[in-house]
Order: C-alpha cells, then sequence, then structure tokens
C-alpha cells in the first residue's frame, strides 16, 4: 500500500512537470488565447445588461 | 362660413360710414362722391386682401393641428407597445473625468443539492459554490497610451453554500453572509506588466483549475464546491468529527485569494509569469499558458505553480498544475495535479490527480449544451491513510442571449480510512446561474 501511495505522489509531481513540458512544447505559431478563469463571472450577455455583461458607464 | 362673417363684420362699419346721415348732410358735390366711392373700393380691396391672408393662415393652423394630433397617437401606440422605449434616455450617472469607466456586473446561482450518505438523505436548497452568487465593480482609469490604473471589488453573498451545508446544519446557513473576494487595485502598463495590490487572487490561484469544458459551472477540479460541506458517515451518529468532502477533497489550487502584492509579466507568446507575497510570509510563483491553434482546431490552457506556504498555512509547499484542451468538434479533455508537504511530524505527503472528458455540442440555437464525466483520486489530505475517489456526470444547458446556464450533475464520493467503514455519499445537484 505504501508503494502504491509513493508511486501516486511521483506520479502527481511527474504530471505537473508534464504540463510545464506541454507548455513549452507548445511554443508554437498559435495566437493568444484571452482564457477566463473559471472563478471569475464569464463573459457573454447578461440578463439585464445586454450584450456587454456590465453595466459600463462613461463620460462622454 | 367663417370667411363671410368676418367680411362682413369688416365690411359693415364702412356701410354704416357711407350711409350715415352726417354724410349726406355734408356739402355733396360729383368729386366728394368720387372721392368717397374711391375711398370705398380702396378700403374693400384691403379687405379682400387681408381675407385671403387669413383664409391661408386658417388652412396653416388646421395643418398643424392634424400633424399634432398624428404624432400624439404615434407616441402613444409606441409607448403601449414597448414600455422601454417611452422610459427616459437620459443617463443617470455619469463620470466626471475622460477616460474613466466603471462597470457593474454579479450573478447569481442558486440550485437544489440532493444527498445520501447511505444512512440518511434529503433535498437541501443553496448557493452554488461552484460560482457563488456576488456582485462586482470594476473602474478603469487610462494615463497614458501604456499605462492603465484599476480597481476592483467583488463580494459574495453565499447563503446555504454547498460548500457549507451539511447533514447537521442544513438550513440558514451563512444567511448574514457578505464575504470578501477581491478588494484591490493594480498598475497595469503594456510594456512592463501589472501589479496588483490588496485582497485578491494570488500568483497561484486558479493553477489547478484550467477548464475549457464548458460545465466548471457544475463541475470542476475543487471538488469540495459541490457538496463539500457534507460528512462521510459509518453508521454511528454523525458529530462534527466525522470526514467532510470538502476536508478529504483538495486541488492543491495554490494559495487562493488573500492580501497580498503581485506582479504578472506582459504576456509574451501566450506566457505570463507572476509572483505573489501575501501578509504573513507566504509567496508563489506561476506561468500560465493560453493559446488557440486555429490550424489545428484546438484551444489550450495550462499553468504550473510553486507555492511556499509555511507562513501561514498548515503546508511547507505545493506544487500543482492544470491542462485543458478543447478541440473545436466540442471534444474536449482537462487533466490536473497536485502535490503537498505537510508541516505536522508523521504526515505523509498528500497528493491529487484529476481527469475530465468532455464534448461541447451545438444542439439548440438557444446555447451551447456541454456534458462532461470527472474523476478525481485524492490521497493523504485529511490524514495519512486516506484515500478519496470520485466520479461524476454532468451537463450544462447554457441560454446564451439571457446570461443564463442550467445545470445539473450527480457524483458519488469515496473514502478509505483505515479503521473506518465510511459509506459513499452520493450528491446531485441541478440549479441555474444567471448573470445580470
Amino acid at each position: 500500500m505504501e508503494k502504491i501511495r509513493h508511486l501516486r505522489r511521483r506520479l502527481s509531481a511527474a504530471a505537473v512537470f508534464a504540463v510545464l513540458a506541454v507548455m513549452v512544447a507548445a511554443c508554437g505559431a498559435a495566437k493568444p488565447l484571452d482564457y477566463t478563469a473559471i472563478d471569475e463571472i464569464p463573459p457573454g450577455p447578461g440578463l439585464f445588461s445586454g450584450k456587454d455583461g456590465k453595466l459600463t458607464v462613461f463620460r462622454k | 362660413m367663417r370667411r363671410i362673417s368676418m367680411k362682413t363684420m369688416l365690411l359693415s362699419p364702412v356701410f354704416a360710414m357711407a350711409l350715415s346721415p352726417a354724410v349726406y348732410a355734408a356739402p355733396s358735390d360729383a368729386e366728394a362722391l368720387a372721392e368717397l366711392k374711391r375711398v370705398i373700393a380702396q378700403q374693400q380691396k384691403m379687405i379682400e386682401t387681408q381675407s385671403r391672408a387669413l383664409e391661408s393662415l386658417a388652412s396653416k393652423v388646421e395643418a398643424l393641428s392634424a400633424k399634432t394630433r398624428g404624432n400624439q397617437a404615434a407616441a402613444s401606440s409606441q409607448a403601449a407597445s414597448s414600455p422601454q422605449a417611452a422610459a427616459p434616455a437620459a443617463k443617470v450617472v455619469t463620470s466626471g473625468e475622460e477616460n474613466i469607466s466603471l462597470a457593474i456586473s454579479g450573478q447569481v446561482n442558486r440550485g437544489a443539492l440532493y444527498y445520501d450518505d447511505g444512512d440518511s438523505s434529503d433535498v437541501l436548497h443553496v448557493d452554488n459554490d461552484n460560482s457563488s452568487t456576488r456582485i462586482r465593480l470594476v473602474g478603469k482609469g487610462k494615463v497614458n497610451d501604456d499605462v492603465t490604473i484599476g480597481t476592483e471589488i467583488e463580494v459574495q453573498m453565499e447563503s446555504n453554500s454547498t460548500a457549507s451545508v451539511s447533514q447537521l446544519n442544513d438550513n440558514g446557513v451563512g444567511g448574514a453572509s457578505f464575504t470578501e473576494r477581491k478588494l484591490e487595485v493594480y498598475f497595469d502598463s503594456k510594456r512592463l506588466g501589472r501589479v496588483w495590490i490588496g485582497q485578491g487572487d494570488t500568483a497561484s490561484n486558479g493553477t489547478s483549475e484550467m477548464d475549457l469544458s464548458g460545465t466548471s459551472v457544475v463541475n470542476y477540479s475543487s471538488i469540495a464546491d459541490m457538496a463539500g460541506g457534507l460528512f462521510f458517515q459509518d453508521n454511528t451518529p454523525i458529530t462534527a468529527a466525522n470526514p467532510r468532502i470538502g476536508l478529504v477533497f483538495s486541488n492543491f489550487d495554490g494559495l487562493s485569494r488573500d492580501d497580498r502584492i503581485r506582479y504578472d509579466t506582459p504576456k509574451l507568446a501566450g506566457f505570463t509569469l507572476s509572483a505573489s507575497h501575501i501578509s504573513g510570509g507566504a509567496w508563489d510563483v506561476a506561468l500560465r499558458y493560453a493559446a488557440d491553434y486555429e490550424k489545428a482546431g484546438i484551444k489550450t490552457a495550462a499553468a504550473v505553480a510553486y507555492a511556499d506556504g509555511a507562513a501561514i498555512n498548515s503546508f511547507d509547499e505545493q506544487l500543482n498544475g492544470s491542462l485543458s484542451l478543447l478541440h473545436r468538434s466540442g471534444i474536449n479533455g482537462t487533466f490536473a495535479a497536485g502535490t503537498r508537504s505537510l508541516e505536522a511530524a508523521g504526515r505523509s505527503d498528500a497528493n491529487f490527480i484529476y481527469g475530465k472528458i468532455g464534448y461541447i455540442a451545438n444542439l439548440t440555437a438557444i446555447g451551447d449544451t456541454a456534458f462532461s464525466i470527472d474523476y478525481m483520486q485524492a490521497d493523504d489530505v485529511a490524514a495519512t491513510g486516506d484515500d478519496a475517489t470520485t466520479y461524476g456526470v454532468f451537463a450544462v444547458q447554457k441560454l446564451t442571449k439571457f446570461g443564463t446556464e442550467l445545470y445539473g450533475g450527480i457524483r458519488n464520493h469515496e473514502l478509505d480510512r483505515p479503521g473506518r467503514n465510511y459509506d459513499d455519499v452520493q450528491a446531485v445537484l441541478v440549479g441555474t446561474r444567471v448573470k445580470f
């Protein structure tokens, strides 16, 4: 059992580095993506605010 | 009819004068009579001219009256069919400066949570902690073409949060809650990057939660958010000492939100490097990547982070990361993992692995429909020897035009702890998130 735990810990660490490796390897011809973190209010229309999804006040 | 009577009125004094005895009483000769006739003819001509002018004016007045009646009828008709159109268009709030904006936004996320812990079951009415009910004020001021100053205030109000309600406390949980999420300012330079000051995301927050599945409102790597307050039970009376779902599962998502100073580099080829120092002495670094491979039709979001939390947390160090890929066909995959070394003597390092496979379909015109299944294995998180496993099935229907999502899902939670025999806990969550 302890060997399995040890193996899982190593796998977790290896997986994190794998993510890093994918990121580095992905440095190709790609367009930057505007990623919205999932704990943020999602982009897009709002029920009352319309297509902007927010009520914005500007001075003309 | 009106013209005739007016003309008669105007002419009558002239005839009266002409026929008066005073006129005939005066010495009369042919010249005086001719002069009188000439005067009368001249006045008659003037009267006719004035009459034509009055007739023209009367026509114009009549035309204007008809036009006014038409406009009033059209306005009444429009107001009846569209009350919003009749509302005053004038702005009620304005900024005192140029290049300043203030945006107000928020969401309400409510649902019903059914659980079965192997001994009892119930339905709870909850605020979905996967994406809590909240309101946000974001201000921006553009100093020049390069520099922007911004502020953000975001607070949440969760009544019966899914992360808190339990078998022991199933109603009125957090009814008075009004908790901070972000209270911060930032200085952003396109060339030099961004400095954040205040309560907000630490550099590593969110690095275990990169997710392009479209179902994160109901499931993502933070398992505790769906039903984290529920206790595992082993057929003995539940007490506060029983293990909670939220304590045996963790995605080691950095140092969360805290009072800190943070720096982000400008985005370079999709990469952003961040670091923060937290009040109390903890610190973290993170690397994020987000890109759209248009030729391959793949969107990618990934992050890794290292956190030294010894100064303020119960762990020494933490390494975590996540990766999410979305193909243009709608098929997507998400993966996250992390490991944490703990301070307590004799405690094993804790670790987790999470995976999700999903599909985003365009079944109706009202919005995307997303499906996913996920799995997590978390070991030694709450206690050495714990093996916690969970898996679930989820769906989200977007009503894009209305800023609304309808969602539902079912998840099974298992806990193996040496010397105990806890039953599985099943949770079903259905609800809606409405962005206003």
